[in-house]
């Protein structure tokens, strides 16, 4: 196992002239084909011994073509592990970045420790602890690809050393035998990794690996969180044909076998992967999520914009009855114009950043048709439990996959408030979140959301039935009366000259125009001060004030 | 059948071609360059490995530089048996066929 220390001595630079050079001796070997040839006995020499010197030429021939594709191999090894001895240095340096950034040090031989004094909030205790694990996770990737780059320029070189058949054909072939042969293989990413672990791992790899991985293992990436939304959505749009045949295979299967229901779920899968791809094919997005494993349901997360490189993110999770076949293109649509209004706030009132926003269909969000079913049921929290570990992990893989992380706003809708709220409850980059149409978000505090004070909204439309009815349930008090929440109106308005629609009922809430889809623009583009703010109470709301000493 | 002229005229010129693919293959100093990959990654596994690929390359180079100088010399050699043989035939052959013209 190779030490920091050693690591961070490489000189990749040098190395990179060692991989020039060889390339130069490779040519100037490659060059000499036209000697060797015309170097062979002469046809026109007719004697007993022609035979033996025609022997011993051709002996001569196929030696140098080992040579050639012994140097050729090295060449090609070399300049492979320059690239990926130069990008676990840069991990390395990232890692003491973070490190130097955050008042932690790290020894010679990797050993990070804290230099605040000692802590006594527990909030600030866990912050700390994951900047450590953070760092920790960069520098242990970097030395597995440190490793990764140093055994396999040695097996490279070894194999050179105990000679490589260059085959019978010419030098310029045996050159490309040799370069392919100093290939090495892509270093798997590593087994149970956090998402600074792989997206360490994932920087590690050079381009032409990274577009192995692509093309032979999008498995490996599409849904995994710690890697750049590029590569994802590349990785999963690979995916799209072979996910297809397999469900269709398997809705055959359920046909002949008179399986109504497995068929239903099969074709809705099915019908997914076609509303997956109607909504790619309009441009400017990246599909982060494709899983075609959930018991009922396909899952599918698809950005608007360039998560990447966007300044402000923004995460929307919806909630009951959704589904990526019924649901994906309308809530894209959605997505898309608060991105645009966003946009716009940004650019008029605030840092002219770029925004982008997830539709994270990522979770089996409860159905009509599973109501009665306590595990699945949309009066349970089973299935948000089950979606927030997904979810705030997709939420932290988008900062572990940045250098620097965005402004990254969650909001979730109805359901969805409360898989958020949970996800929420896990420590998550996330810097505002929007609450909306929300039964309840999981907690009746505040505070156990690890969001930063004042920057948790809630809104509520007139009519909204489900708003109305939280605190009836297991999911926390209405979010209307937790305190430290901040509400936003939902009510028709003027805001510099520009009249904004009230917003009426459960799904309304970003229609274009409204003032409740202005208010949410206003918080994802990093310009709170343009919000109005405001609270609308139904009859619901008085039925579900909670007694104070109830929660 | 090639005259006596042509034979070793032709090996002359093989011989010398494979000459400069000889000096070609000479110029060529992998084993010298590995020596530097020892000092860029110090410690590493893959430096230990270069010193053993250099030791190996030195011996083939060499090898092969030393069957090119045997193959070029054992062309020269039959190119001058080739003219000293057939030489003799020719001698032999003018004394049987006087030359034309000579009547």
């Amino acid at each position: 196992m190779v030490t920091m220390s050693q690591v961070r001595s490489w000189r990749p630079a040098t190395l990179g002239l060692v991989a020039d050079a060889m390339v130069q001796r490779r040519r100037t070997l490659v060059a000499l084909q036209d000697e060797m040839d015309d170097g062979a006995p002469p046809s026109t020499w007719v004697s007993e011994s022609r035979d033996a010197a025609v022997a011993s030429h051709t002996t001569l021939r196929e030696s140098l073509a080992d040579l050639v594709a012994e140097v050729a191999q090295v060449a090609a090894a070399l300049d492979i592990a320059v690239d990926a001895v130069t990008r676990a240095q840069g991990e390395l340096d990232e890692a003491l970045g973070v490190a130097a950034g955050n008042g932690f040090s790290v020894s010679t031989t990797g050993r990070v420790t804290d230099n605040r004094d000692t802590l006594t909030d527990d909030q600030e205790v866990a912050d700390r602890r994951a900047i450590r694990e953070e760092i920790v996770d960069k520098i242990e990737q970097a030395l597995r690809n440190a490793g990764h780059a140093d055994t396999s320029l040695a097996a490279a070189l070894r194999s050179a050393a105990g000679g490589v058949d260059g085959g019978t054909s010419s030098l310029a072939q045996a050159a490309a035998t040799g370069t392919a042969g100093g290939q090495r293989g892509v270093l798997a990413p590593p087994t149970g990794g956090t998402d600074h672990d792989l997206n360490s791992w994932w920087e590690g790899l050079t381009e032409d690996e990274q577009a192995t991985v692509i093309s032979e293992h999008p498995e490996w990436i599409g849904n995994t969180d710690g890697i750049p939304a590029w590569a994802r959505d590349d990785a999963n749009r690979e995916l799209i044909d072979d996910y297809r045949a397999d469900l269709t295979g398997q809705l055959a299967t359920a046909q002949e076998a008179g399986d109504k229901g497995l068929s239903e779920t099969l074709t809705q899968k099915l019908d997914g992967l076609d509303a997956v791809e109607d909504t790619l094919e309009l441009g400017n997005r990246q599909l982060l999520l494709l899983d075609i494993t959930g018991e009922d349901q396909l899952m599918a997360a698809i950005a608007y914009g360039d998560v990447d490189t966007a300044d402000h993110v923004a995460v929307f999770t919806p909630g009951f009855t959704t589904t990526v076949a019924g649901d994906m293109a309308g809530y894209d649509s959605q997505v898309a114009n608060l991105v645009e209004e966003a946009a716009a706030q940004s650019d008029k009132y605030g840092d002219g950043g770029t925004v982008a926003a997830v539709s994270w269909l990522g979770y089996e969000a409860p159905q009509w048709d599973n109501v009665l079913d306590p595990g699945s049921s949309v009066a349970s929290r089973a299935p948000a439990e089950a979606g927030a570990g997904n979810l705030a992990s997709f939420y932290n893989g988008i900062d572990a996959s940045r250098d620097a992380d965005p402004h990254l706003t969650a909001l979730g809708h109805s359901y969805g408030s409360l898989t958020t709220g949970l996800a929420l409850q896990e420590q998550t980059g996330v810097d505002d979140a929007i609450l909306f149409g929300s039964p309840g978000i999981g907690t009746s505090h505040v505070e156990d959301l690890d969001v930063s004070g004042g920057h948790v909204y809630r809104l509520e439309a007139r009519r909204d039935v489900v708003a109305d009815v939280g605190g009836l349930g297991q999911f926390g008090i209405d979010p209307s009366y937790i305190d430290g929440m901040t509400g936003l109106s939902t009510e028709q308005g003027s805001i510099g000259g520009v009249d904004y629609a009230e917003s009426v009922g459960h799904s309304d809430y970003l229609t274009r125009g409204s003032m409740s889809q202005h208010n949410m623009a206003s918080i994802v583009a990093g310009v709170p001060e343009q919000t109005v703010e405001g609270d609308t109470r139904g009859f619901g709301d008085i039925l579900s004030w909670p007694l104070p000493w109830t929660y | 059948m090639a005259s006596v002229e042509v034979v070793p005229a032709d090996l002359a010129a093989a011989a010398a071609r494979l000459e400069e693919a000889r000096e070609g293959v000479a110029s060529v100093r992998t084993a010298d360059d590995l020596a530097t990959v020892t000092s860029a990654l110090a410690g590493a596994e893959s430096a230990r490995a270069a010193e053993e690929l250099a030791t190996a390359w030195k011996q083939r180079f060499r090898a092969w530089d030393t069957a090119a100088q045997n193959q070029i010399e054992a062309m020269g050699v039959s190119a001058q048996a080739y003219e000293e043989q057939d030489g003799e035939g020719a001698t032999a052959f003018n004394a049987i066929s006087p030359p034309l013209g000579a009547h």
